[in-house]
């Protein structure tokens, strides 16, 4: 992690950056577009997305597997009298965040065709910007950055529930948003502590640079354990929000309910990824000695999310608070194993962000379509929908069975390697854990059983028409991604090893001599650009002889 | 390349299945045959050529933690050559049977792609292979027994799923254990070496989690109310998956687990033989029992196989090579038996419309066909000569007598005695009382047969009442079914 290739070693343009900045250049240019042409705002929107999504494929073709450190990376000053720089940069971790997000986006802009038909043109510049924001996210190397970015997704998620929600919408989007902000400042305060931690170790040490956000330097610098302990609760807040885990989670269930389809879809797939992403970019490897203090905590919210998810889940008769309150149930699962701080747990809860995005935007896009045809949510409503809607029954099924973690399905690989990597953490949590997967087999089996098994009770169920196909388009490409990280998870895994094993190393041994080695063999191969500043390199090699 | 026709070729034709629908009865039935046929042939190819010295495998995705890998052993192909073979039977046996049933589509797709479940269960070299099958028969089984669409159907799937996905997690959280423990979780000829050196209390729970894993599908008292209560599916998918798909893969899980991971030595060491003997014996009177108390012949019927897998428990737990024999004949054994029972049930319950036991008087006028199948087969459940099921007892009392242990055999003497009370009145009945008026509901005449089913379904029967007469007096059989497989199991040649 400690190194970084910029993009002129691998490609000669920017990549990067055209990916993160795609969406956003489009949304621009639809400010231009008549706001009552309907249709073609659609149709360049999700062009928009596609050719991002290609364009991320790019990414992942040029990627070089079998390494851990930063590719793509580029950087330039942005505030040097504070140390900011735009700086940005993916590895194993993040790569595939980057392509669960415009995979997603390109997604979600087609599957909104119908469900949105009021003020269009502004609907899709949220959804365009908020993919900027969110891969903005996942690609900063630069703390700053990240904080920016991190708080900027709020805005246009907070207009996409509060204006093309339904129900309580206002209310829903004001709770996300206040609850979102709470846990973001005393984040703000956290990477502050961790940027003067750096500004006090340079002066002590008399370093050439003396501030600076660069993640990369300030992964050099060590922590004082007491320092790591106020640090951590407070990035922890920030990002546990975010997850959401257990007790802060009530903000989710009405954010989902209440959000578009769209909407949910990007919060559950994406936007609920961030503050995962947060844990293992920021957590673990700047505070271990508090990562390592405080995980059996971590820990046990995760095992009550799981299981207290799981029993709030089938007490419900919303589908979708039903799907939200799994939610919370399944980021459990991802909590756990990132805290379990284990290679198979880290890369588990790696994976399992990719899968629970998958199989969760799933089920609500699927949700969203009975709902543009019935305007209920409601599963007393339904039943035996299988003889009327076989071919939406069957995608529901597969996207079901993945979300309960059916071997063949990507649900599968996720938990197993979490339930593998937490084992030699903590086995009474193991155990839960697996209680919670047979809950979730329970709720979603009864749920299906209810709206789609027997006979059509319902008159009202009886006329409806199966899915056209625009819809089929959007769901075959998820299908594909669960059944080939369902039976063949090899290159994923492959994609992120390298990075989790790294920063494995790198957590167990501060201060740092893991990467000053790798930092010398990378010198013995001559690297042109390194990020990070040579009186730190000089430091650490003191540390070593 | 065999292996891989095996498993994929089951689910190329339930694709067609789902596609083709009601367009073409004649080319679903293809797609419905020709993937067991197919089957079927390739691992008789298999079998021959493993007898022979002969090594398959297969490696799909290979990383530390989840490994999709096959390999063709003596244990899988004699587990795959009976499935298989029975399952061809089955669906010439359906075709018959659901003739005038409803979602036909639904019920030839799920029952084709059991066989892939079946087949990647058998054919599984690691325990997440293993796992991943097991869930999948588990999941695809579950539209076949609420094929129904009854209150009743609804609810028997309920406590079926949540049954077999409890022993499913069971399953799932031994192989962390195991995996975590020992690094492996391949299945290794002699047991896993590095379980060995664990201490009592991880192995204890490993195999408390693998009994319950297992004894759930294996109808293991008290884990075994969701069988009887399975039997509202469809006939022919009682016999084929209650009778030799589903329950065996529970057997089969015990021996994976007894041989191939804890190994027999470590496993009798820690005491784990007897304790699951004991489980099986209190089954098997438990069983018998509750038999005795049915009035529906699908019930009694599985009962009767709950008592009969507990045999096989008993035989493949044995310290004794003998009776281990026996016990692995008693799954091919029994598997013949029960089907013909199940399909002679099934022929009884289409024809003549009746389902109870005591209203079987005179039947015996109307189906002379059916009702001899089942008055041989039930002998042979009861472990009489000469059909084939006495052979297996026998082999397994010896065992246990030989060893110094008399108990377990006069269990099964018992067992059989209660068995011979339930399946002797209903057949007296049939062939000797008079029929009580009302008691039937034959359709007029149809078929050159009289009130037999059709061919599709007669056929099926006796082929496999024959069958389990020829097993049970050509008696050098086992010896060359089972010797090869506990030779592989067990490295001892005998």
């Amino acid at each position: 992690m400690l190194e970084s290739i910029s993009y002129q070693q691998s490609i000669g343009f920017p990549l990067l950056s055209i990916v993160m900045f795609l969406p956003i250049a489009g949304a621009i240019l639809l400010l231009f577009f008549n706001s009552k042409n309907h249709q073609s705002i659609r149709h360049f929107a999700f062009i928009v997305a596609l050719v991002d999504f290609i364009a991320s494929l790019g990414l992942l073709l040029n990627f070089k597997q079998g390494v851990a450190h930063m590719q793509f990376v580029e950087k330039f000053a942005w505030i040097p009298a504070i140390g900011a720089s735009y700086h940005i940069g993916v590895d194993g971790i993040s790569l595939l965040l980057v392509l669960l997000t415009t995979f997603t986006g390109a997604i979600v802009v087609l599957s909104t065709w119908k469900a949105i038909d009021t003020q269009v043109k502004e609907f899709m510049i949220c959804i365009l910007l908020i993919q900027t924001f969110m891969m903005g996210v996942f690609v900063s190397l630069d703390a700053l950055m990240f904080y920016l970015f991190f708080e900027a997704q709020l805005l246009p998620m907070y207009l996409i529930i509060g204006i093309w929600g339904g129900g309580r919408r206002i209310y829903s989007s004001m709770k996300f948003f206040i609850y979102t902000l709470v846990g973001s400042l005393p984040m703000v305060l956290g990477l502050l502590g961790i940027y003067f931690n750096y500004h006090n170790y340079a002066v002590a040490h008399n370093f050439s640079v003396q501030y600076t956000f660069n993640l990369l330097e300030l992964f050099l610098v060590p922590i004082d354990p007491q320092w790591q302990v106020w640090i951590f609760w407070a990035l922890f807040l920030g990002f546990a929000i975010k997850v959401p885990m257990f007790p802060f989670h009530t903000w989710l269930p009405d954010a989902h309910t209440d959000a578009p389809t769209a909407g949910s879809v990007i919060l559950a797939g994406i936007l609920l990824k961030m503050g995962a992403y947060g844990f293992v970019r920021f957590s673990l490897p700047l505070l271990p000695s508090a990562t390592y203090r405080f995980a059996p905590i971590v820990l046990a919210l995760s095992v009550i999310g799981i299981l207290y998810g799981a029993w709030v889940a089938m007490n419900q008769e919303d589908m979708k608070k039903l799907i939200a309150y799994s939610s919370v149930s399944h980021m459990g699962y991802i909590t756990l194993g990132i805290f379990a701080i284990t290679l198979n747990g880290l890369m588990g809860g790696v994976l399992q962000m990719i899968n629970h995005g998958l199989s969760t935007g799933a089920l609500f896009l699927l949700i969203g379509m009975i709902y543009e045809r019935r305007h209920t949510r409601m599963i007393k409503d339904y039943g035996g929908l299988f003889k009327v809607l076989p071919i939406y029954t069957a995608f529901f099924a597969v996207a079901m069975f993945s979300s309960m973690g059916v071997p063949g399905l990507n649900g599968f690989v996720g938990e197993i390697l979490i339930l593998m990597g937490t084992y030699p953490t903590s086995r009474l949590f193991t155990a839960l854990a697996v209680l919670g997967v047979l809950a979730c087999a329970g709720y979603l089996l009864w749920l299906f059983q209810r709206v789609f098994l027997g006979k059509v009770t319902n008159p009202k169920n009886k006329g409806l028409k199966d899915l056209d196909l625009r819809e089929i388009v959007v769901l075959v490409p998820i299908v594909i991604m669960m059944f080939w990280i369902g039976l063949y998870p090899t290159p994923f895994i492959n994609i992120i090893k390298p990075s989790v094993e790294q920063m494995l190393k790198q957590m167990k041994t501060k201060p740092n001599t893991s990467m000053v080695e790798s930092y010398n063999a990378a010198m013995q191969k001559p690297i042109e650009k390194l990020s990070f500043h040579k009186d730190l390199i000089n430091e650490h090699r003191s540390i070593i002889n | 390349m065999e292996l891989l026709i095996i498993i994929l070729l089951p689910i190329v034709g339930t694709i067609l299945i789902c596609t083709i629908g009601k367009k073409s009865k004649l080319l679903r039935n293809a797609c419905v045959l020709v993937p067991a046929v197919v089957d079927f042939f390739l691992v008789a190819y298999l079998a021959w050529q493993v007898t022979h010295g002969g090594h398959y495998s297969l490696n799909l995705v290979d990383l530390s933690f989840f490994a999709i890998k096959f390999e063709a052993t003596a244990l899988s192909v004699y587990m795959a050559l009976s499935m298989t073979f029975l399952w061809i039977l089955t669906d010439v046996y359906s075709l018959g049977y659901m003739e005038h049933e409803h979602a036909q589509t639904r019920y030839y797709a799920c029952l084709t792609l059991n066989i892939t479940a079946a087949m990647g269960i058998v054919f599984a070299s690691n325990l997440i292979t293993f796992f991943i099958f097991f869930e999948l028969l588990t999941v695809a089984v579950y539209p076949l027994v609420i094929h129904e669409e009854t209150e009743e159907a609804y609810r028997a799937g309920i406590m079926y799923g949540v049954y077999l996905l409890t022993g499913g997690a069971a399953v799932l959280l031994a192989t962390v254990i195991l995996y975590n423990v020992t690094g492996t979780m391949y299945f290794v000829p002699g047991g896993i070496p590095e379980l060995a050196s664990q201490s009592k209390t991880t192995l204890t729970v490993l195999f408390i989690l693998f009994t319950l894993g297992f004894g759930f599908k294996a109808g293991l008292v008290p884990f075994h109310s969701w069988l009887p209560n399975a039997m509202v599916a469809p006939t022919p998918i009682s016999a084929v998956l209650h009778a030799v798909a589903v329950v065996n893969v529970g057997v089969f899980g015990f021996i994976r687990v007894i041989y191939n991971v804890f190994g027999a030595e470590l496993y009798q060491k820690m005491g784990f033989h007897h304790i699951v003997a004991i489980l099986a014996s209190v089954t098997i009177i438990y069983a018998a029992v509750m038999g005795l108390r049915q009035k529906e012949i699908k019930r009694m019927l599985a009962f009767s196989t709950i008592n009969q897998l507990s045999f096989m428990l008993i035989g493949i737990s044995s310290i004794s090579m003998v009776s281990r024999m026996g016990g692995f004949l008693h799954i091919y054994f029994h598997a013949i038996m029960k089907i013909t029972l199940f399909y002679c049930a099934g022929a009884i319950i289409t024809q003549s419309g009746n389902k109870y036991l005591d209203k079987m008087g005179g039947l015996a006028k109307h189906m002379p066909i059916t009702m001899t199948c089942f008055t041989i087969t039930a002998i042979g459940i009861i472990g009489l000569p000469p059909v084939c099921g006495w052979v297996s007892k026998w082999y397994m009392m010896e065992g246990y007598f030989a060893q110094g242990e008399p108990i377990f055999p006069l269990v099964l003497i018992l067992s059989g005695i209660i068995e011979l009370g339930f399946f002797a009145p209903p057949i007296m009945a049939a062939f000797f009382k008079e029929e009580v008026p009302g008691s039937f509901n034959f359709k007029q005449d149809t078929s050159k047969l009289g009130n037999e089913a059709p061919w599709t379904m007669l056929l099926p029967i006796v082929v496999v009442a024959i069958l389990a007469v020829v097993f049970g007096v050509w008696g050098s059989v086992p010896h060359y079914l089972v010797k090869p497989v506990l030779a592989g199991l067990t490295g001892q040649v005998f």
